[in-house]
């Protein structure tokens, strides 16, 4: 016979089991899990106070990060290459506009000048600087913040190209006060780039051409690739003494201008429309770029306060015989409606927000010609940011 | 002696008591929980009244939408629940078209009933468009077996009668699945009859 004392022991041990079970499966609540928010990203933008330099003449190079979201940051790494035969680093040409020189990193300063000269081929910058206070650096949205400045001196009249490396990122404070490493794009600037030669319509007496300047949301820099230079556009004319509208389609060039900074580059090109559009008012045109949603443009000159805001119903635009300037370089194309099956479906839906995510981290030239919205010569979360921000506006203007 | 040996088997029993009250207790505790998370499992979908197939010729997987009941008062929230199987499909995103009246119901929200999927709601008015994309982080597959997909909420707003109907395509927009090799499937869809007294 077991003891009483060993009877209550296991009673004891017993109900202490149940409880711990009752207590945990009912009162204790489990933690939450948050989940991070979508992918944010960090444009690395390279601008210049020059388009174009001749031997021997300065010019100096901002390096700036445009965040997709708000968030601040202890330190940054950027990794600036440059061809020593085509320029050197200016004495005293590198100004850290945000946080110090973290040496202890390896970060160049004006004392290491010397030895980034040295030599002759390819050189690598490291700009690595740290935000001294505790809070950091506070990025916003879609605002270019300059880091650095370098100043170059040109040793020829030839191109030139300052470019960044995948190695540059940001170093992100997140709520938690962890630190997360952010990769920033790569990129580069071009100076004395032969210009793209846009094409001057040639119109028949009497007829009606149009040169236009469009903006396509998102490409901040100049395309990776040679053959993304040109875009075809899909342009329709309506309104005016038009009893339905009529289609023509141009090829867009990129030129290397643009409003501001922080402002994509603006393409250009030309077309003569049939002989039915005549000079006259209240037309309306649809331009919608090869992985764009189209726009509906009722003024010679449109503009809007923020990306993609311009909405217009009654045609107002005035052609005249000839040549017309519209330059609609003030509005944004949004990125969205990609030719997933060989066309475009006039939506922005989860067939084009798929096809980003299946195809991500590709670089070959069919993914990159369907869904590279950017420009910057592969599938990144850049492009499926854009795909996301489209959403919002979701299906072409008619 | 005797009273040592007398002890020795009495704790020998003791410890094998123990351990029989152990073993049962833990399978006890895990047969409670195994319970519970069937309870949670039938929770997420609740029994739907049979659809009817608007379109079944070449379809793949279907999409049916339905509620707890049919009949509401004005002025009552609406929960309709769509259940989704995608045949095997693993599915990064989906469009749906669900069309009611608008003179009868009031839409006022979707929710997602997959973690992994964000919603992006268009209310038209007399229809709605939703488009749901996968979340970029997320790598498991998503095969829809009979899920609940998405809740949507309406408002009950005067007496009469209306059939919310999940269309294939009006205008330039459609209902379906696409998959991780970037193809759309069309689903069998349904609809379901809600009265308002």
């Amino acid at each position: 016979m077991l003891k009483n004392r060993q009877i209550l022991f296991l009673i004891f041990l017993t109900g202490f089991l149940l409880i711990t079970f009752f207590i945990q499966t009912f009162f204790i609540k489990k933690p939450k899990i948050f989940k991070s928010k979508a992918s944010e990203t960090a444009n690395l933008i390279l601008s210049s106070n020059k388009s174009s330099v001749s031997q021997g003449e300065d010019f100096t190079i901002t390096v700036k990060v445009s965040p997709s979201a708000n968030f601040a940051i202890q330190a940054y790494k950027v990794y600036l290459t440059f061809n020593r035969n085509d320029v050197l680093i200016k004495d005293s040409g590198i100004t850290y506009l945000r946080g110090d020189p973290s040496t202890n990193l390896g970060a160049h300063d004006n004392t290491s000048i010397t030895s980034i000269n040295a030599g002759t081929g390819t050189a690598t910058i490291n700009l690595i600087g740290e935000i001294q206070s505790i809070a950091g650096l506070t990025l916003t949205a879609n605002t270019a913040i300059p880091l650095v400045e370098v100043t170059f001196v040109a040793r020829t009249n030839q191109r030139i190209e300052i470019g960044s490396t995948s190695q540059s990122k940001l170093i992100k404070i997140n709520s938690d006060y962890t630190l997360t490493d952010l990769p920033l794009s790569v990129t580069s600037f071009v100076l004395n780039q032969p210009a793209t030669p846009i094409p001057t319509p040639t119109q028949a007496s009497g007829g009606v051409s149009l040169n236009l300047k469009l903006k396509f949301q998102g490409i901040m820099q100049p395309p990776a690739r040679s053959n993304q230079r040109t875009m075809p556009v899909k342009i329709k004319v309506g309104g005016g003494n038009l009893t339905q509208p009529i289609t023509v389609s141009a090829n867009f060039s990129f030129t290397t201008n643009r409003n501001s900074d922080t402002n994509p580059y603006i393409w250009q090109g030309s077309v003569n429309l049939p002989p039915s559009v005549s000079p006259g008012n209240n037309y309306y045109l649809l331009v919608k770029g090869p992985k764009h949603i189209q726009k509906r443009i009722c003024t010679n000159s449109p503009s809007e306060t923020s990306p993609g805001s311009y909405r217009c119903f009654s045609g107002q635009i005035q052609l005249q015989s000839g040549v017309n300037n519209l330059d609609f370089s003030r509005i944004y194309l949004l990125a969205g409606d990609i030719p997933v099956s060989g066309g475009q479906d006039g939506v922005v839906n989860s067939l084009d927000t798929s096809y980003i995510r299946n195809n991500l981290g590709k670089t070959d030239s069919g993914v990159l010609a369907i869904a590279d919205l950017n420009l910057d010569g592969k599938l990144d979360t850049q492009d499926w940011s854009l795909v996301i921000a489209a959403l919002s506006v979701r299906a072409d203007e008619e | 002696m005797e009273n040592q040996k007398s002890n020795l088997l009495t704790g020998i029993k003791f410890f094998l008591l123990a351990a029989i009250l152990i073993l049962v207790s833990s399978a006890f505790i895990f047969i409670l929980k195994e319970k519970n998370k069937e309870l949670v499992v039938n929770q997420e979908a609740p029994s739907i009244s049979p659809p009817q197939n608007i379109i079944s010729a070449n379809k793949t997987g279907f999409l049916t939408i339905g509620s707890v009941k049919n009949q509401y008062s004005p002025g009552q929230l609406i929960e309709m629940e769509i259940v989704a199987n995608s045949a095997g499909s693993d599915i990064t995103g989906y469009d749906l078209i669900v069309a009611y009246n608008p003179q009868v119901i009031t839409f006022k929200e979707a929710q997602s009933l997959v973690d992994d999927f964000k919603i992006y709601p268009f209310d038209e008015k007399n229809y709605l468009s939703l488009t749901a994309i996968k979340d970029l982080k997320s790598q498991r597959e998503t095969v829809f077996n009979k899920i609940g997909l998405v809740k949507l909420i309406f408002s009950a707003k005067t007496r009469g009668e209306t059939e919310v109907i999940i269309l294939p395509k009006l205008d330039k927009k459609e209902t379906f699945f696409v998959d991780k090799n970037t193809q759309k499937i069309y689903p069998v869809l349904s609809s379901y009859k809600i009265t308002i007294k």
